[in-house]
């Protein structure tokens, strides 16, 4: 159940078999089938969610009732809306399971008492933080700079396993393209490759 | 967080629970879950049939009923079954487990509490048991996490019980 947890944790810190076994006690267990949401666009996000198995995205809906993606996460990654976790205002996003899904949840109560008792777990944290900042940045600059096709190049080649397990239309939201778009692309790609 | 909570019923052999269950099926997801499969049965055809868009189903693990919740609920019997108890300790971490006391059947309100709370340590558990008019929709609440309380006596107010916290 904590097997995901621990191998992001150890990539970045140590923590001793005592520590392990005190982090086991913040976190609750949670199973989520394709679909079922774990936060509503407009209520406050009370928890910090590790993905131990499955497939979450986080997403915002416009006037028109169309989609955008911001974020997906797989095994190993953590999803939440941080702006509503750490302010405890209203989300403006959506977070939902497009697999049978198996969750670590942390609350902003839990996360702060095991940062106080786990300091190694606040390291975590905060690397985490940065490479997610750093992420973020080059989710920016790839919006604004690059084409169609280097997007999507790009995040097959950064994330293969989400554009493997992901419809392409979520895809397409994803990168800021219409679906169509992205279908023309994959085509042109498909093209030269069988050449 | 999404409003809608998804509770695990574990035992609906009992009138207490069965009537719980019914009542939060109405506005939640309950996770029906019994040793005896033809109870369970009965207690899930009963519910859909009185309340045709309730979101109910049937569990025949208790493990992964409680995993999928967000508050478990342990009848009388489910309370005392310390194997069943074993199955869901690990998945129960952090949640809220309420254990539902048959009045007339309780000799020891504070160690029954206490023993639970021993079994499920990184829970929240509450004690619910009816009040002094021995009916379904009246209840009272015990427990040390305040806020857990607090919790239950908005939800339990909310499907419409009478609930109060001692």
């Amino acid at each position: 159940m904590f097997q995901q947890l621990f191998k992001s944790i150890q990539e970045k810190v140590l923590l001793t078999q005592e520590e392990m076994e005190l982090c086991k006690t913040f976190f609750i267990p949670k199973k989520l089938h394709k679909k079922q949401t774990l936060l509503q666009e407009g209520d406050i996000c009370i928890y910090n969610a590790f993905v131990e198995k499955g497939i979450l995205r986080s997403f915002s809906m416009d006037e028109k009732g169309n989609e955008h993606i911001v974020q997906f996460a797989i095994e190993g990654w953590w999803i939440t809306d941080l702006s509503s976790f750490l302010t405890n205002s209203n989300s403006i996003y959506t977070i939902e399971a497009l697999e049978d899904s198996e969750l670590l949840l942390l609350t902003t109560e839990a996360r702060e008492a095991l940062m106080d008792k786990v300091p190694m777990f606040e390291r975590y944290q905060r690397l985490l933080l940065q490479n997610a900042y750093i992420a973020n940045q080059a989710r920016i600059n790839s919006a604004l700079t690059e084409t169609a096709e280097e997007k999507y190049t790009n995040l097959g080649i950064a994330y293969p396993g989400i554009v493997k397990r992901v419809p392409q239309h979520m895809i397409a939201s994803y990168l800021g393209l219409k679906p169509e778009t992205l279908s023309r692309v994959r085509k042109q790609i498909n093209n030269r490759s069988s050449f | 967080m999404s409003n809608k909570r998804t509770f695990a019923v574990l035992g609906v052999s009992e009138t207490n629970s069965i009537f719980l269950a019914k009542q939060i099926a109405k506005t939640n997801s309950v996770l029906l879950f019994d040793h005896d499969a033809v109870v369970l049965n009965t207690v899930y055809s009963q519910i859909l049939s009185e309340h045709p868009n309730a979101n109910a189903e049937m569990m025949i693990c208790p493990t992964n009923a409680s995993w999928e919740a967000d508050v478990i609920i342990l009848s009388n019997p489910a309370a005392t079954d310390v194997n069943l108890i074993e199955k869901i300790r690990n998945v129960a971490t952090g949640k809220i487990v309420i254990f539902l006391e048959n009045k007339k059947n309780t000799i020891n309100f504070e160690s029954t509490l206490e023993k639970l709370q021993l079994l499920v340590p990184f829970s929240k558990v509450i004690q619910s048991f009816e009040s002094a008019d021995n009916s379904n929709d009246s209840v009272l609440l015990k427990g040390n996490d305040k806020e857990a309380l607090k919790t239950i006596l908005t939800l339990f107010t909310s499907i419409g019980l009478k609930a109060n916290i001692i």
